[in-house]
């Protein structure tokens, strides 16, 4: 397979990537002229010919169509520039959008989602940036500065030094400006990032903040980040200040060599007063195009960086590989089976899950427990295939689930994750994430399934709208909704993995009772720290620290395994109380 | 809004006066430069028409120009944002003061991300474009000024010609920074809606990839992908032009001085010389320059108008009524509710005549089904609300009349929202007791069960967190218990303070909480009943609203919302 970069997206843009920056060449050949022209002017015009004002009229009139044309071929180089790179941007940000939507949770935990995010934002904006500046100024800049340095030359080449060495110094200058700068520039916005931190920490810790009555010492905290925030801008404005001054310091240092050397020349014959002129005139042209020049320079090292995270992203392929088999009913009464399987998220880390060797059964009701942290969200996250067993392997329906279509697996599957998201739309446009061809009357009555048809209706029903992050929504309504998503799939499998811990017991109870009463064929497992939760579960698995302590049922695991017990009787004071 | 303004400029008056006169020289010294040279350039006539001595007069005039133009340039500059961090530094003070004196009622109904960038975004906003913005402006205009009224008194009819090329060069920069600013605008719109589209699919792949949703997650990504390209591809090119049109009417200016100047040279070259046309052709050239770089300032001191309009706004709102003199007498000895109603809107009354005594040492339980206002009762005790009438009084004194930080040191709080600030691990525990020494510390986290987890990080009790940190709910929440165990206050407010914490350590730290609490008030919300029902009041909330008050028994017997609340309860567990 053919490996994708960057640079290939440019390949549509080939002929546009030629012919703008010929346009900006012509532009600029016609800018340089124009101080020979007036030179012209002067010189022969005004002195030689002893004021020929046809002549003057002529040259003139030359010099006003270069600024015609060069307005219209530097428009068509825009033109061109505006198509190419925000196509080629076009092009970039639906390639790595499909690439990340292609890639395995692996891949994607490995290069973490604030990171794609930034990449799918800043990094492809930036790669943007570049081409238009690629076409734009790439050759236009440094042409002017060159080509005003040959000119110089031209007219007389002693002088043609002075330009030489004043670039070097404007260059080194830039170069110096700009590195300090730029390093400076992200302590800032780093100071900047503390700002928005405390401000943020403020807003959420209201209650605590004033509970404690600590404002005073906050807004001491604040002040102090305040400070630190103004010394680092400060530093940056006495260093980018001295960008300009330097610059026409040394930029008018060099005319002033140019009239001292030029008016001896002119003396002894070996230059005219309106070289003088024209002279004078480039060297103010180069000062611009050096600017240019260096705006590039940080512009082209901020693009390399971007590009070399846009290759690695793209150069990612996913580790799960999708299988040809579709999920077909069978007569087989297991439906899953876990043999001998343990799980690392990668090969740095211990492994999350050992050992794990459990059946289940179709129609049955399994039970996972254990505590924080001892891998019963890495099981589902198996299941529904987001990563593979380091070693084992898992079966649905006796067949391997990795000979499976991804697809046709994960259809299969109703996950409902531990941390309820939805996403902007309606209510309706979130079901039918789960299941396009889901009919209103379907949709109704998963909502009602999952207890969230009273309070939908009461936003407006399937048409509620729902904001970004279901932030108009409460926790524990969110919790009900992506139950819903999950039913309205019509799964074969059903995984609640913590997905009621923000509802009361007796809303818990009704959501569980209502999903068993719409599909005794439907295999559920449920995930959960409340052992009255899985109480009434065909077989609850019992984890502690990636490994199984105990399977059973409810009766069975309380008089045989320990960790369950504790767990129970944690749990089960009022029970207790209520018989004293 | 403007008086405002200058309200925040008048501190700094006489600096200002001192950076406008200092531009005002830095503009002169620079325009003089190029009569300078023209001067040079007419001393250069030709061959043995050199006055070396009048040169070099003049080249010593131009050295002393370029220097000390650009000192004043340099200071201009620098003072200029030294004035301007002042500014913004007063500025931020004040936000976040307001954001610590705001009403809670504000800060609950308003995007906690829109006030911080009103502190972040918004006020570099102000400094981008109203200070630095005017910074660019004042320089222009007194650029302009200048350079006509020089080009004026060296020679009028050529200076004309100039003024003449003027509008163009004002409709040139007026055109196409409005049609940029139009495109832009809609740009801006469609790149917030496509990072949203992003954001949300990106990382919520989990969801995405288990709801098979990849294809038309993609499908959609390319429509908003694409209007963002047509609307685009018009803004850059629109912006783009900005540069060649204004080198061409530049160019424009230059040709036609030099035609106009060449020829008045010809007709009357005593009054006018070559050094002038040379002089001319300079200015000529920088005489677009400012006119552009005002147009590209322009929209930037327009929005920061907007920018320092929502920042004044949120400095105008009041700050939480405080007025309260009196300091309380610890321990409390009684807590009563007396008459009180309370709405958070108007016209929805939530409490009504509630009625409640509380003594010392007593355990106050708040229960009700998910999402039915119990810590509206946390907002009244500790005056994040206050009601709408009737009072509260703590041992005989209307709470209205406690200073606030007063009446909220008496209590101590953990709830359900954990709280984590960037700091140290210690230092989110020692909060409230900044002179805590680190045994102190251990010994709260001890008693909070967060000893062995704190142990287990990467530089234990001094390792850097923050809220998105990395530790997790039930973590956040032990941190917090250690906060409230530290500070061993007279009464204890614990909201939902253990949800998610496995159940074994949740049995661990009610016991050391029991410890902890025997003698003192404490009101504890919950929705697992087990917790609640030694407690010596209960509260019952449905939908908003107290339904029922008392004991344990009491409210069984009764046979209401809690008994089936309790029986519920029950089967479950």
């Amino acid at each position: 397979m053919k490996k994708e970069c960057c640079i290939s997206y440019l390949k549509p843009f080939a002929k546009r990537l030629i012919v703008g920056p010929i346009f900006k060449f012509i532009e600029a050949a016609f800018e340089l002229i124009v101080p020979i022209l007036m030179a012209l002017i002067i010189d022969e015009g005004i002195t030689n010919r002893g004021g020929d004002l046809k002549y003057i009229y002529t040259i003139g009139g030359i010099i006003i169509a270069l600024g015609i044309f060069g307005l219209a071929s530097s428009l068509v180089c825009q033109f061109t520039a505006s198509r190419a790179s925000q196509g080629y941007g076009t092009l970039l940000r639906n390639a790595i959008f499909k690439k990340i939507n292609s890639l395995s949770m692996k891949e994607l935990d490995s290069v973490g989602s604030d990171a794609l995010i930034n990449i799918m934002t800043n990094d492809i904006n930036q790669l943007q940036l570049a081409v238009a500046m690629l076409i734009r100024l790439v050759v236009r800049a440094p042409f002017l500065v060159i080509g005003s340095l040959i000119a110089s030359m031209i007219i007389n080449f002693k002088v043609g030094i002075i330009f030489f060495v004043m670039i070097v110094f404007i260059s080194i200058i830039l170069y110096f400006i700009i590195k300090v700068s730029s390093k400076k520039y992200t302590k800032v916005q780093n100071k900047l990032d503390d700002l928005s931190v405390i401000s943020n920490e403020n807003l959420k810790g209201a209650r605590e903040v004033r509970g404690f009555a600590m404002q005073e010492k906050e807004k001491a905290r604040f002040n102090q980040e305040v400070k630190n925030y103004q010394k680092e801008a400060l530093s940056i404005a006495r260093i980018s200040s001295l960008l300009n001054p330097l610059t026409s310091i040394i930029t008018n240092i060099a005319i002033i060599a140019i009239l001292y050397f030029g008016s001896r020349m002119v003396n002894n014959g070996s230059l005219l007063q309106g070289e003088v002129i024209a002279l004078v005139n480039y060297m103010n042209q180069i000062l611009l195009a050096l600017i240019v020049v260096s705006n590039l320079v940080v512009i082209f090292t901020k693009a390399y960086a971007s590009l070399k995270r846009c290759d690695a992203l793209l150069s990612l392929n996913t580790s799960i590989q999708n299988g040809e088999k579709l999920v077909e009913k069978t007569d087989s009464n297991t439906i899953l089976v876990f043999d001998n399987v343990s799980f690392a998220y990668d090969d740095i880390t211990e492994t999350s899950i050992h050992d794990i060797d459990f059946k289940v059964q179709k129609g049955s009701t399994i039970g996972i427990i254990g505590s924080t942290g001892s891998g019963k969200s890495t099981l589902v996250k198996l299941i529904a295939r987001f990563y593979d067993p380091s070693t084992g392997e898992i079966y649905l329906n006796d067949k391997n689930l990795k000979t499976y279509d991804l697809d046709s697996l994960r259809k299969t599957i109703g996950l409902v994750h531990q941390k309820a998201v939805l996403f902007k739309g309606t209510i309706r446009s979130n079901l039918q994430m789960a299941n396009p061809l889901a009919t209103d009357e379907q949709m109704y009555e998963a909502l009602r399934i999952a207890k969230a048809f009273d309070f939908v209706k009461e936003k407006g029903g399937l048409d509620a709208l729902v904001e970004e992050n279901g932030r108009n929504y409460s926790g524990g309504q969110k919790q009900r909704i992506t139950i819903a998503q999950a039913i309205v799939k019509q799964p074969k499998i059903l995984i609640l993995d913590d997905s009621t811990s923000a509802l009361d017991y007796m809303t818990d109870a009704e959501v569980r009772k209502n999903i068993k009463n719409y599909s005794h064929y439907l295999t559920t497992i449920i995930i959960s720290q409340r052992a009255s939760t899985l109480k009434d579960a065909n077989q609850i698995i019992v984890l502690d620290d990636g490994r199984i302590e105990g399977i059973g049922t409810h009766e069975e695991l309380l008089k045989s395994c320990l960790v369950y017990q504790e767990i129970c009787s944690s749990q089960k004071e009022s029970e207790d109380k209520k018989n004293d | 809004m403007i008086s405002k303004l200058f309200g925040y400029l008048k501190r700094y008056l006489f600096l200002i006066i001192i950076i406008l006169l200092l531009a005002l020289f830095n503009v002169i010294a620079t325009l003089l430069i190029p009569i300078l040279i023209g001067k040079v350039i007419d001393f250069t006539i030709g061959i043995n028409q050199v006055d070396f001595g009048e040169i070099n007069k003049n080249l010593i005039w131009i050295f002393v120009c370029v220097i000390l133009g650009n000192v004043l340039g340099y200071l201009y500059e620098y003072l200029m944002s030294l004035i301007c961090e002042k500014i913004v530094l007063n500025l931020r003070n004040e936000v976040f003061n307001k954001i610590l004196h705001l009403p809670l009622a504000y800060i609950d109904s308003h995007r906690h991300g829109d006030i911080v960038s009103l502190i972040i975004s918004d006020i570099e906003q102000v400094s981008n474009g109203l200070l630095q913005g005017f910074k660019q402006l004042y320089r222009g205009i007194i650029m302009i000024i200048a350079t006509l009224l020089f080009m004026f008194i060296i020679k009028w009819e050529v200076a004309l010609i100039v003024v003449l090329v003027t509008p163009l060069s004002l409709f040139v920069a007026w055109f196409i920074s409005k049609k940029s600013h139009d495109y832009f605008t809609k740009q801006a719109k469609i790149k917030g809606e496509l990072s949203g589209y992003i954001l949300e699919m990106v990382s919520n792949q989990k969801n995405i990839k288990s709801f098979c949703y990849e294809e038309k997650a993609i499908e959609r990504f390319k429509k908003i992908n694409q209007e963002l390209y047509d609307i685009g591809v018009n803004a850059q090119f629109i912006s783009s032009t900005t540069n060649p049109s204004t080198r061409f009417v530049n160019g424009l200016v230059y040709a036609l001085v030099g035609i106009v100047g060449a020829v008045n040279v010809v007709k009357d070259p005593i009054n006018f010389s070559v050094g002038m046309l040379s002089s001319f052709l300079s200015y000529a050239n920088q005489y677009t320059k400012p006119f552009n770089e005002i147009s590209g300032v322009i929209s930037e001191v327009q929005s920061a108008f907007a920018s320092f309009k929502r920042v004044i706004t949120i400095l105008d709102v009041k700050d939480e009524i405080d007025e309260g003199t009196n300091s309380i007498s610890l321990p409390v000895h009684h807590i009563q509710f007396d008459d009180v109603n309370f709405s958070y809107q108007e016209n929805q009354p939530l409490i009504t005549h509630f009625n409640l005594e509380i003594n010392q040492g007593e355990k106050v339980a708040i229960v009700g089904p998910t999402g039915c206002g119990k810590t509206t009762m946390i907002n009244l005790l500790l005056r994040y609300y206050d009601p709408n009438s009737g009072k509260i009084y703590i041992d005989d004194v209307n709470t209205l009349d406690i200073k606030k930080d007063n009446l909220r040191k008496a209590y101590g709080l953990v709830l359900q929202d954990t709280w984590i600030f960037k700091g140290t691990v210690r230092e989110n525990i020692a909060y409230a007791k900044q002179d805590a020494t680190l045994e102190e510390v251990i010994q709260a986290a001890k008693f909070a069960h967060a000893h062995s987890f704190i142990k287990r990080l990467s530089n234990g009790y001094d390792t850097i967190i923050s809220a998105n940190s990395g530790l997790s709910q039930g973590e956040k929440q032990l941190l917090s218990i250690a906060r409230l165990m530290m500070l061993q206050p007279d009464m204890v407010i614990l909201d939902e303070a253990t949800s998610s914490i496995d159940t074994r350590t949740e049995k661990k730290i009610v016991d050391a909480f029991s410890h902890m609490m025997k003698g003192r008030t404490s009101f504890i919300i919950a929705h697992r009943l087990s917790t609640v029902q030694e407690a010596d009041k209960i509260i019952v909330m449905k939908s908003g609203h107290i339904v029922e008050v008392g004991k344990h028994q009491e409210l069984l017997a009764k046979n209401g919302f809690y008994a089936k609340l309790y029986h519920q309860g029950i089967v479950d567990i």
